[in-house]
């Protein structure tokens, strides 16, 4: 039976082992949750991502999700915006690839460039 | 879409576009009658008349990036393959009721599937948002409502990723439990 004592428990182990963030953490995932993201799987998605980053203790990591991106033949999408401030659009994601581009791209911090669809770099000068 | 709880995300995404602070979900099962009845309900920006019939007809959006929009339009769609209907009540400024009744038992009623996980997956990418659910089968009933998680939780996100699991665990076990019969309960 899970109850609410179970969630006191996360709340304390939550205080006690992370930094809250006040703004949220400079690395963010966004998932396109509209209707053509939905249909083409983007909640397994979703949930592969925050299973992944519960696994790896990323809770500085912000997660967000956002309409139709206007792409919707390449849904699922997902958007890491890294520590260098770079944005990369990855393609059909499924929860296989979300581990990979949680490993290699949010904590390493090496693009996966086969399945990218886009690539804007964070710097104005680029 | 293969489950009526892809379909509520779906509506819930809508509820989030028009800036709802509250979204309340309502699904009512009723076997004696045979009827199985959604309600997605928000506090957003509503709209117009014009607007509420525009919706109901497919490929309408109010969204710039691309001129379709099919979410609602699947939806009724979903509703009238089975015997069932759909409607909205909304006004500008009181916010919007996207209401459906299914029949259940229908052979083409789509499965309720994970809704448990569109809970967790919602808050998880949106944990600004308070979502209510209700949960009844045959006049027994079950609420979910995340300012009483958040009361628990203090200063911990929503979407602190634990939160978010125990959500989704916690909402599938009382959902479950529900859809059983209290004798099933007896040890």
């Amino acid at each position: 039976m899970i109850s609410l004592d179970d969630l006191r428990r996360i709340r304390d182990e939550a205080l006690a082992t992370i930094a809250l963030r006040e703004a949220g953490g400079s690395v963010q995932v966004i998932v396109g949750m509209g209707t053509c993201g939905i249909a083409a799987g983007a909640r397994e998605v979703m949930q592969a991502v925050l299973d992944e980053l519960e696994k790896r203790r990323l809770s500085e990591v912000l997660v967000s999700q956002t309409g139709c991106m206007g792409l919707c033949a390449q849904e699922p999408l997902v958007e890491v915006v890294d520590a260098e401030g770079r944005r990369v659009l990855y393609k059909k994601v499924d929860p296989s690839r979300v581990r990979q581009i949680i490993v290699e791209h949010v904590v390493n911090g090496r693009i996966i460039p086969e399945w990218t669809l886009n690539v804007a770099e964070g710097r104005e000068d680029g | 879409m293969e489950e009526l709880a892809l379909h509520i995300l779906d509506l819930m995404e809508n509820a989030l576009e028009a800036q709802a602070a509250l979204i309340l979900v309502q699904v009512c099962e009723d076997h004696h009658k045979g009827r199985l009845r959604v309600i997605i309900q928000d506090d957003g920006r509503g709209m117009t008349r014009e607007e509420v019939q525009a919706v109901c007809a497919p490929f309408f959006t109010t969204r710039q990036e691309r001129p379709v929009g099919l979410g609602l339009a699947l939806w009724r769609q979903a509703a009238e393959s089975c015997g069932g209907r759909t409607w909205i009540d909304s006004a500008p400024g009181e916010g919007t009721l996207v209401g459906a009744e299914f029949q259940l038992g229908h052979v083409d009623l789509p499965p309720m599937g994970d809704l448990a996980g569109t809970l967790a997956v919602f808050l998880g990418g949106s944990p600004q948002v308070d979502v209510v659910l209700r949960y009844t089968v045959d006049g027994r009933s079950w609420t979910f409502d995340t300012r009483q998680v958040r009361e628990v939780l203090g200063p911990v996100p929503l979407n602190h990723p634990p939160v978010v699991r125990w959500i989704r665990e916690y909402c599938s076990e009382n959902m479950a439990r529900l859809g059983r019969s209290e004798e099933d309960d007896q040890p």
